[in-house]
Formats: C-alpha cells, sequence, structure tokens
C-alpha cells in the first residue's frame, strides 16, 4: 500500500526499516545534544542508547506492516550537500476511520533551511490524495514552536488550506502535555492547489513471486 | 463493584439530580423508553453519535458499558433529573458523561437531552457541576465540549456557559468524529482550570454525593 520508496527533486524517502536504516547513523541524530531544541516541542524522548534506536525503526516497522503509518528516512538526493546522508524522518500516519493523514517530520540541523519540510509535505500529500484516497491531511503543532508554525503555515497556505485553532492539551504523553495549532489540507483544496508539475515518484517494491495464491499445482 | 471513588454517584445542583448510570439506579426498560421507543429520540440523536436503540439490549449495553467506564476510571455517565418543583420533576431529562483522557489532563462532557426538557438551561447547569468535578475533584486542566457542525442548540448551550467561565471557541476540526458512513466536523471549545478559578459562578450550589443518598428518592 506505501511506497517503498518517494523521490522529489530533492529528496529520496526510503522506508524506515532495518534495510534501509542503520541504527547507528539513526541514534547519532536522535542522541545529539543539539536536537534537544526539537525535541522540546515533542513527546519524544531523545535516545539514551542504540538500542532506543533499534526500537525506533522497530515500532516504525510494525505500524507500516498494520497500515497504521507510513515512516520514511529521508536523504538528500546526488547534487545536493550531504548527499545520501540521514537526514531526518517523516511520517503519514493514516487514520483510516477519519479518512484522514497526520503528518510528521523532523530534520538533523545540518538540514534545516532548505526548505525540504515542505519538499517532503508535497510528497506525503501526494501519497496521501493521490495513491491512499484520503479526504484530509493534517499537522498540529506545539503552540509555542516558532519554526514549525512558518514551515507548516506556508505549505498549508500554499495548498489552500486552512489553520483550524490552537487546541489545548491535544497532545498527552506521560509529563508531556501540549497545547497545539491544528492544520487541515482537504482534497479539494489539494486538488485546486497541487504544483502543476508534480516532480514526486513512487517506487514500489519489486513484486514478489506469491507462490501461496490461486490453487497451483500440488 | 469498584473501589475507587473518583466520580461521585450522585450530583445535586440547583434544579437538577445526576445519578450515575448503573444496573442499581436505572432500569433497562425505563432508559429504553427514552433511548429507544420515545417518538422524539431521532431529532433528540440527530447531531451527536449516538443511534436510537432498536432493541432493549442495546439500552443494556449502554448501561453496561457506562459501568466499565467507571470501572476503568475512563470517565463516567449520568442520568439527569429534575429536582422537585421543575416541571417533570424525578423523571430522566437525558444522560450526561464525562470522559477523562488522562494524559492529556483533559475532560469532555457529552450529554443528550429528551426534547421536552431542552430550553431550560439544563445544559449549562450541568456542566457548571462537571466543571466542578473536573477540576477541583479530578484535577485535570481543561474542559473540553463540542458540538457537531450545524447543531445550534448545542452551540448557543456551549457558547454560554463556557463564555460564561472564560472559557474559549477553539476551532473547527475537520473529519474529526467518524460516525457510521459519516464523518463529522467538529467544533471544540475549552475551559482551562485557570479560566474555571477565575470565573466560576460564587454562588454555584453543586453537591457530590454517595450512592447511599441517591437511593432514598
Amino acid at each position: 500500500m506505501f511506497p517503498a520508496a518517494i523521490e522529489t527533486e530533492r529528496l529520496r524517502l526510503e522506508r524506515l526499516d532495518h534495510e534501509h536504516v542503520d541504527p547507528f547513523e539513526l541514534y547519532a541524530v536522535t542522541s545529539a545534544p543539539e536536537m534537544a531544541e526539537v525535541w522540546r516541542y515533542t513527546p519524544f524522548d531523545p535516545h539514551e542508547t542504540v538500542y532506543d534506536a533499534v526500537e525506533y525503526v522497530d515500532d516504525a516497522v510494525d505500524r507500516w506492516d498494520d497500515a497504521e503509518s507510513a515512516d520514511y528516512a529521508i536523504r538528500p538526493r546526488e547534487g545536493e550537500d550531504g548527499a545520501g546522508e540521514f537526514a531526518g524522518s517523516a511520517f503519514l500516519n493514516t487514520e483510516w476511520d477519519r479518512r484522514t493523514g497526520r503528518l510528521g517530520i523532523w530534520l538533523a540541523k545540518p538540514f534545516w533551511g532548505r526548505g525540504y519540510s515542505e519538499e517532503r509535505a508535497t510528497a506525503l500529500l501526494t501519497l496521501a490524495f493521490d495513491r491512499l484516497d484520503l479526504e484530509v491531511v493534517s499537522v498540529t503543532h506545539n503552540v509555542e514552536n516558532d519554526k514549525s508554525r512558518r514551515a507548516v503555515g506556508k505549505y498549508v497556505d500554499r495548498f489552500g488550506g486552512r489553520r483550524e485553532g490552537v487546541l489545548r492539551n491535544f497532545v498527552g504523553d506521560g509529563d508531556y502535555v501540549s497545547d497545539e495549532v491544528r492544520y487541515t489540507i482537504s482534497r479539494e483544496e489539494w486538488l485546486e492547489n497541487r504544483p502543476g508539475e508534480l516532480a514526486v515518484e513512487f517506487v514500489d517494491e519489486p513484486d514478489t513471486p506469491n507462490e501461496d495464491l490461486g490453487g497451483g499445482d500440488r | 463493584m469498584t473501589d475507587h471513588d473518583l466520580f461521585p454517584a450522585a450530583i445535586e445542583t440547583e434544579r437538577l439530580r445526576l445519578r450515575q448510570l448503573d444496573r442499581g439506579t436505572v432500569g433497562t426498560l425505563d432508559l429504553y423508553e427514552i433511548t429507544g421507543r420515545s417518538e422524539t429520540i431521532e431529532e433528540e440523536t440527530r447531531y451527536l453519535t449516538m443511534e436510537p436503540h432498536d432493541t432493549p439490549e442495546e439500552t443494556r449495553d449502554m448501561i453496561a458499558g457506562a459501568e466499565d467506564q467507571r470501572e476503568n476510571a475512563d470517565g463516567a455517565v449520568y442520568a439527569v433529573y429534575p429536582r422537585e418543583g421543575e416541571s417533570g420533576a424525578g423523571e430522566i431529562a437525558g444522560t450526561t458523561s464525562l470522559t477523562c483522557l488522562w494524559d492529556r489532563r483533559e475532560a469532555r462532557p457529552g450529554i443528550m437531552l429528551r426534547k421536552r426538557f431542552w430550553g431550560r438551561g439544563y445544559s449549562g447547569e450541568r456542566a457548571m457541576a462537571l466543571m466542578k468535578l473536573a477540576f477541583d475533584r479530578l484535577d485535570l486542566e481543561i474542559f473540553s465540549p463540542a458540538h457537531f457542525d450545524g447543531n445550534e442548540n448545542s452551540r448557543r448551550a456551549i457558547e454560554k456557559y463556557v463564555g460564561r467561565v472564560g472559557g474559549q471557541y477553539e476551532g473547527v476540526l475537520r473529519n474529526w468524529v467518524p460516525d457510521g458512513d459519516e464523518i463529522h466536523d467538529l467544533h471544540r471549545y475549552s475551559v482551562s482550570r485557570a479560566e474555571w478559578g477565575a470565573n466560576r459562578p460564587a454562588d454555584l450550589a453543586v453537591e457530590f454525593g454517595d450512592g447511599e443518598v441517591a437511593n432514598d428518592e
């Protein structure tokens, strides 16, 4: 259901699993002190051992297999500074009963300020609407997170979506309770405002011969 | 029975008495008269996820669900009765609930009021009681009423009592409530504990009681 990889002009998103992500390259980011300013606006606990990173991938694999969430590793493509490196993680969480996809992203610090967030949003909006037939894509950020406010506000405007409001205590996880600004983009808004020349390409895993299907020879 | 007493068995306000919905307080068939047989139930549930009950068994499940919710400390459901002096005193005027999202320190109220009891301000009166429960007793941070798009009666009632205690309208969440083949947009409001503390009515007459008191009447 979810493409194994998605390519945009400057990025390649690869399925976040053990085949495509090395726990040490993930851990280098998720344990970096400089990332604290990112985590402070999320319920995420920085990783303390590389095993935390292994479990992070395990969870993403489970959610993928259960069709609950498409989690990707973000890698800049050739020509970009740091091409091929692990630049961060992005997901489209599928709330099927709400016909809603929820976006999330975090980027390692060297990759900030390049507009990668919007490029990845375009890719995952394409996935949500064109491939998964969802009705709404939502994104929230902590009300005090100015960086996210700028990045999210920009692409939500661009795609004709709307800022719904500030939802108090909308996220709660352990000690972390957060007021969130929620935005949504509907399928109609997307169809009206999607980029004319969409450079988003889905790369599916090659079909594995399925010998269990059908009667076959016994 | 559970041994926790997070939710009082009975709550009294000036004009209302709330009693926790369980098999000991409300007869299944009595409640089914309201949730199933009533001629006004379609109109009363039009903007709720609750569907009119087709059989008493669904009403039984509703009561059992309320008991489970309470046992798990997920919240409480109350039957609402007008007190003496009110027209229809002692009848079940509807049901109201308080759902606790402990991770978010949040309490969500819900209500289903029979049409003949509309327009009396009962929703606001019970909201004050549930806010007192949420903030003063359960130490939660946020009380978050909500209504579907198009539900003008609830909108007016909520705006009035949220405004009275200094709360706010947050916005409309698109595609928020799956309901059979439909998905409703939800208008959400919130009152914080601080707003409640600063604006709660000085003359608020709300009393929490235990089960035995409730069984006398």
